[in-house]
């Protein structure tokens, strides 16, 4: 943009007409002259300008109008944007989330507590072998489901989360936690525990024994029989003699035991 | 007839201009630079608890994995607060005159939850499940950090747009075998460069990458 020294002028060009309908009223945004000036003396008003000189869209004190009107529509965009902009509705959205306080109950709880028989879709446990490993009042003997691979590798996941903080991960019984102090529960690897019927187990995880919470909450079902499974493996493997081995294998195993 | 203006306003004008062009760019500088500090995303700022639970503790010292108390992590939306229940499993036993663990006892005895301050908290706009997360092999120190190394709990991401983003655009960077998402520390195996293992397991795990910016994955 071209500099404007008025002082370099040589003539003024013509006297351009002011605009329309007294464009000179209102406040006026251009510096150093108050709008009061203006108004009161259009005259000197337009001997001013010209001695401004051209061009005149450089001209700084060029009178406009105080809100054009294009920034009256834009700032009523603006407005209209920052209206909805009350962002926190939408980031704290009325509707529960998982554990979330709420002001609707009395005690707080968005969560409420189950109604005492309340039987969730798909959890119709009729099947009470399966679900309280006792058929009658008698602790069954033989796992309900299915015992692959994947089952006993599955047992041994949850085995080795849920139950070898105390048990250790060979369930002799001295876990972590129980060397931090935490009653030491009975090794697997005996007769009693060998000899009892896998309901047992079952029944234990359930409801807990002894010093031991349940464990019903955090292990469902299937992940219990899995975990059963793998606790007979882990006596197995502690209570084997060479005969257990496939006679294919008893060689391996002398190698690898004398190495 | 005098001048209005001395020959210094051009100076003046010309400051203006380029002094106002700078401040707005310096405001949003500005903002931009609070609105990615710790300040507004809380990371690595510490959150006050009824009880000083450590991670740290309990996962290093003790080996307990994250399972264990976060039971649903693997196949629900939620990770899991855990009851006072699982608490007590061992504090029913062991440190149970600690006045820390006071809160703890009082949550079992009257039955009342305890008001734990939440760390990670995603705007309500956002649909986000741990459970896919967890089985198409994303870690929990991807998002959470090391949280062995937490004695008291904080965020280790801004959890911003960007930062989700950022993973959903490459999450080849970051996805590991399904059966390490739980460890620590784990590291490629040796020999092995992440990108092309990455780029193997997306393959192997079925994951559509183009699929993963789209709106509606996480806007529902």
């Amino acid at each position: 943009m071209g500099e404007f020294h008025t002082s370099d002028r040589q003539s003024p060009p013509p006297l351009p007409p002011l605009p329309k309908g007294g464009s000179y009223e209102g406040p006026h945004l251009a510096m150093g002259v108050a709008p009061s000036d203006i108004v009161r003396n259009s005259t000197e008003n337009r001997t001013r300008r010209v001695n401004r000189g051209e061009p005149r869209s450089n001209c700084l004190c060029r009178p406009v109008p105080a809100v054009p009107r294009s920034a009256v529509t834009w700032i009523s965009c603006l407005l209209l944007l920052l209206a909805g902009c009350s962002e926190q509705d939408m980031v704290t959205q009325p509707k529960i989330l998982p554990y979330q306080e709420s002001d609707f109950f009395a005690d707080g709880r968005s969560a409420r507590p189950v109604v005492p028989g309340t039987v969730a879709r798909g959890h119709l446990r009729v099947d009470r072998a399966y679900y309280e490993g006792k058929v009658g009042d008698e602790l069954i003997d033989t796992i309900p489901r299915k015992v692959t691979r994947d089952v006993l590798e599955r047992g041994q996941q949850r085995y080795n989360i849920y139950c070898s903080p105390c048990h250790d991960r060979t369930g002799e019984g001295r876990g972590m936690i129980v060397q931090r102090g935490f009653p030491q529960p009975p090794t697997f690897h005996q007769d009693r525990l060998r000899d009892a019927p896998v309901g047992h187990f079952y029944n234990v995880i359930t409801h807990g024994y002894g010093a031991m919470y349940s464990y019903a909450a955090r292990v469902d079902p299937d992940d219990r029989w899995a975990i059963v499974a793998y606790i007979r493996a882990l006596q197995l493997s502690q209570h084997a003699t060479l005969d257990d081995v496939p006679s294919a294998k008893r060689d391996a195993l002398k190698t690898e035991g004398s190495r | 007839m005098s001048q209005i203006f001395h020959p210094s306003m051009n100076t003046i004008s010309r400051v203006s201009i380029f002094g106002a062009l700078f401040f707005v760019l310096g405001t949003l500088g500005i903002v931009y630079g609070i609105f990615g500090s710790p300040y507004v995303t809380q990371v690595h700022v510490v959150r006050d608890q009824p009880v000083p639970f450590s991670h740290e503790h309990h996962v290093s010292a003790l080996g307990l994995d994250c399972r264990y108390c976060h039971t649903s992590v693997e196949n629900s939306s939620f990770a899991g607060i855990p009851p006072t229940e699982t608490c007590m499993t061992c504090h029913s036993q062991i440190w149970t005159e600690s006045p820390m663990l006071e809160p703890v006892r009082a949550s079992l005895r009257n039955n009342e939850p305890i008001r734990w301050n939440r760390v990670h908290d995603l705007p309500d706009y956002v649909f986000f499940n741990h459970g896919i997360h967890i089985n198409k092999g994303i870690g929990c120190t991807s998002c959470h950090g090391r949280v062995d190394k937490m004695p008291l709990m904080w965020k280790n991401e801004p959890l911003t747009m960007e930062w989700c983003l950022s993973c959903h655009r490459a999450p080849e960077k970051h996805i590991r075998p399904r059966e390490d998402v739980f460890v620590m520390d784990w590291a490629p195996p040796a020999g092995k460069d992440q990108i092309a293992l990455g780029k193997e397991l997306l393959k192997q795990y079925d994951i559509p990458v183009h699929r993963l910016t789209d709106c509606y994955t996480c806007h529902r």
